[in-house]
């Protein structure tokens, strides 16, 4: 269970974050979609301590993030730990092979042994269908492939969550389709996914609920249903119109 | 790659124009232009006679009491060598103009036709009179030693006795002169020669302790022996030895000016106006009576050099063999002082980026100063300097990597900054986002992938570096460049050693070279991928 209570944010004079709250249990997908700068990829940056926030709580599971409050590293380490980010421009690692990528974290972080980290590792690569790229460089996989190894990385984790940053950005029609898939399936598997995207179709298709974003506040929040058929908000609309 | 390397040694104090800098290290250019232009020289005593002036070689850097840069008069300096050539321009109808050069380079630069003349404590000795034409002589020289203040060390036996804790004693001299020459040949395998540019840096060094003594020309000895940078704290041994004299040498094809240069030292001599000038400078001495002798110098006027068997196998093999230890001291300053200096700069700017704000002007204040100031006067700083303010030297091996390590140091630092800067913001975040330290992420994610980006600008660097171990011959290191020198200024055998000193260089940086090229050639087939 992800839940942030009355975040605010600002970066000097601007006002990005106006007091969001939001919770997303277990198991659950929760796509944010709204306008550019409307402050959903900072919320997102702020769940993982990215972005310190200047005030209201994060709590994932039983650890808690306040403002205010000296940050521990211990405390921020192990909320990183539990959320999995996966970036838009997926961030692997260069100088790694995919597997040293997903390895990294569970030795160097998580201290377990290499042998089972690469045991872990390589069922991930198998389940996301990469097994074979075990040992190549990020720079030979397409960019579909590099971002299953971005997921495998985080997932590498034993995360609580996963955190999206417009996952479909650089994705084909058909890309897109298995990605929505493999997020049910991760979700399925007890994961909380949290999806930042501008695509309002697969906002649509892929969310349980979905919060719409405008000017640093959620201007209106439910199922797919409710939402996108009868659209409450202007900044929805507006959203509507321009990918209609 | 001799004149690249030796780009640095512009900095060097001097006033000898850059040109000739360049050139007194490049025997091949070097020969080619003094055969042009003797081809076109009669003899020099004309054109002297014509212009009323004549030049003449020295060298003012610790050159007192011979000749003492005068702040009045920067063509002519004072001094007792300067004072006898003003006497003896008075007697040929000529004004003396001075032509300052390093003090071992001088007899090159007569060659190459710069000066009418060299006088400033040259001995008469085999080697050069072969080359050159002597006048009589106009100084009998004696040699003193001294030592610190503290030492136990009061006389030349003393010397070659004394072994403190076991190593021989380390015995500073001004490179190839009288000193040198005396030292090698009555005491080479029980001391060890250490050799300076400038005999003034070889007493800093006895003084600093950096080594155990110093083997002067008298007049040097006495005179900077009462100066107050020395007169407490360096004492002068009581005998004296390796005596020999002080002649003019000119070109082999002037006779005519050195004839009238005999005339007028031999009238100098006959009518006591020498002996004036000695007694002013304290110089005076019962041993200078030889000077009225002809039969004590006549001997060696006439020699002919020992054996000049240069071309013999087994001095082929010792010179090869010098060259080659030369070149493994350049070797073993440059792998010892390049990594150093990588680990630092990559500190520094690791400092400057992630450090607290309050180190990141001091450290941008350490880049810019040693980048703005001389590697040679950085290097005089450790050696010379430091044991002043800190009271005790280091040893030249030590002053010289630290020197050059820290000097680079600034320079690996902007690289590294340039390197650490190209990494994307999202690797350190995607490092963060999984739970490592912000210490992990640079050390495992952000270094390795600047590292890659670093090596060919490195590479570059360390073949700069190389070259660059050369300017350590300042204090006292004998390397490739020194070694070439000094064995070219003794054998007077500069092309042969210009091209097997340059046949080593090369043969030590290509490699270098063309694995910096193939790297960066292999990184740029990597990004196009």
């Amino acid at each position: 269970m992800i839940k942030a209570s009355n975040i605010q944010k600002s970066f000097g004079k601007l006002h990005v974050l106006k007091g969001i709250s939001m919770e997303v249990a277990d198991g659950e997908i929760m796509t944010m979609i709204g306008p550019s700068g409307c402050g959903k990829t900072t919320f997102l940056r702020c769940l993982n301590g990215l972005e310190s926030i200047d005030s209201g709580s994060i709590q994932v599971g039983n650890l808690e993030i306040r403002s205010g409050e000296p940050l521990l590293t211990e405390v921020l380490k192990k909320v990183r730990m539990r959320l999995g980010m996966v970036f838009q421009q997926f961030q692997l690692f260069p100088h790694f092979s995919v597997l040293e990528n997903i390895i990294e974290a569970p030795v160097h972080v998580n201290a377990i042994s290499r042998q089972e980290a690469v045991s872990i590792a390589m069922d991930l690569l198998r389940k996301l269908n990469l097994e074979d790229k075990a040992h190549s460089r990020p720079r030979e996989l397409s960019g579909g492939q590099q971002q299953r190894v971005a997921i495998a990385r985080a997932l590498a984790m034993h995360p609580q969550a996963l955190l999206f940053d417009e996952p479909t950005s650089a994705l084909d029609p058909r890309m897109t389709g298995e990605m929505g898939a493999l997020i049910r399936a991760l979700a399925h598997d007890g994961l909380s996914i949290l999806v930042v995207t501008h695509d309002m179709g697969f906002a649509r298709r892929v969310a349980d609920r979905v919060s719409v974003f405008d000017q640093g506040l959620i201007a209106e929040q439910g199922s797919p249903e409710q939402v996108f058929s009868n659209p409450q908000s202007a900044a929805l609309r507006d959203l509507l119109t321009e990918s209609a | 790659m001799i004149v690249n390397a030796l780009a640095t040694r512009l900095t060097q104090p001097v006033i000898v124009p850059e040109w000739l800098r360049l050139l007194k290290w490049n025997g091949i250019l070097w020969l080619g232009l003094m055969l042009l232009s003797h081809s076109a020289k009669a003899d020099s005593l004309e054109r002297i006679l014509k212009t009323g002036e004549f030049q003449f070689g020295s060298d003012m850097e610790g050159g007192a009491p011979y000749f003492i840069p005068n702040p009045l008069n920067s063509k002519m300096p004072s001094g007792f060598e300067a004072d006898l050539l003003r006497a003896i321009g008075e007697r040929i109808h000529a004004k003396p103009i001075i032509h300052q050069g390093q003090w071992d380079q001088l007899p090159q630069v007569l060659s190459r036709g710069d000066v009418d003349l060299i006088c400033n404590g040259f001995e008469l000795k085999p080697l050069l009179v072969q080359r050159f034409r002597a006048t009589r002589p106009y100084f009998r020289y004696r040699l003193a030693m001294m030592t610190p203040q503290d030492s136990k060390i009061a006389t030349w036996q003393d010397l070659l006795k004394s072994s403190p804790s076991g190593q021989k004693p380390r015995v500073g001299v001004l490179v190839n002169s009288a000193a040198d020459d005396y030292l090698v040949k009555y005491a080479g395998d029980r001391i060890r020669i250490v050799r300076f540019d400038g005999a003034t840096d070889a007493m800093l060094a006895t003084r600093n302790g950096q080594i155990d003594a110093t083997l002067q020309d008298e007049p040097a000895a006495i005179h900077y022996g009462a100066r107050p940078e020395f007169q407490s704290r360096l004492k002068i041994a009581t005998d004296r030895f390796g005596a020999g004299f002080y002649v003019i040498y000119v070109r082999k094809e002037d006779e005519k000016l050195a004839l009238e240069l005999d005339k007028a030292i031999s009238g100098m001599v006959e009518d006591g106006s020498l002996k004036t000038i000695y007694e002013k400078y304290r110089l005076w001495h019962e041993e200078q009576a030889l000077l009225a002798q002809p039969l004590a110098w006549q001997a060696v006027l006439n020699s002919t050099p020992e054996e000049d068997s240069a071309n013999s196998g087994s001095k082929r093999l010792g010179f090869a063999l010098m060259l080659l230890k030369a070149a493994a001291m350049t070797v073993f300053l440059s792998v010892v002082s390049m990594p150093l200096a990588m680990l630092i700069g990559l500190l520094v700017a690791l400092g400057r980026l992630y450090g607290p704000k309050g180190i990141r002007p001091l450290l941008a204040i350490y880049v810019e100063f040693l980048r703005g100031t001389p590697l040679m006067l950085q290097l005089f700083f450790i050696y010379f300097i430091f044991p002043e303010l800190f009271g005790f030297g280091l040893p030249a091996i030590l002053a010289s990597i630290i020197g050059l390590a820290v000097n680079y140091s600034a320079y690996e630092s902007e690289i590294y900054r340039a390197g650490l800067q190209a990494i994307p913001e999202g690797q350190m975040e995607a490092s963060l986002a999984l739970g490592m330290t912000r210490k992990q992420a640079l050390w495992r994610i952000i270094i390795p992938q600047a590292t890659r980006i670093v090596i060919p600008p490195v590479t570059n660097d360390f073949i700069a570096l190389f070259k660059d171990t050369s300017v350590c011959s300042v204090i006292t290191i004998v390397e490739l460049t020194k070694q070439y020198s000094i064995l070219a200024n003794s054998t007077l055998k500069v092309l042969e050693f210009a091209i097997a000193t340059s046949v080593l260089y090369l043969a030590m940086s290509c490699p270098l070279s063309w694995f910096a090229r193939h790297y960066e050639r292999h990184l740029e087939s990597e990004n196009e991928n």
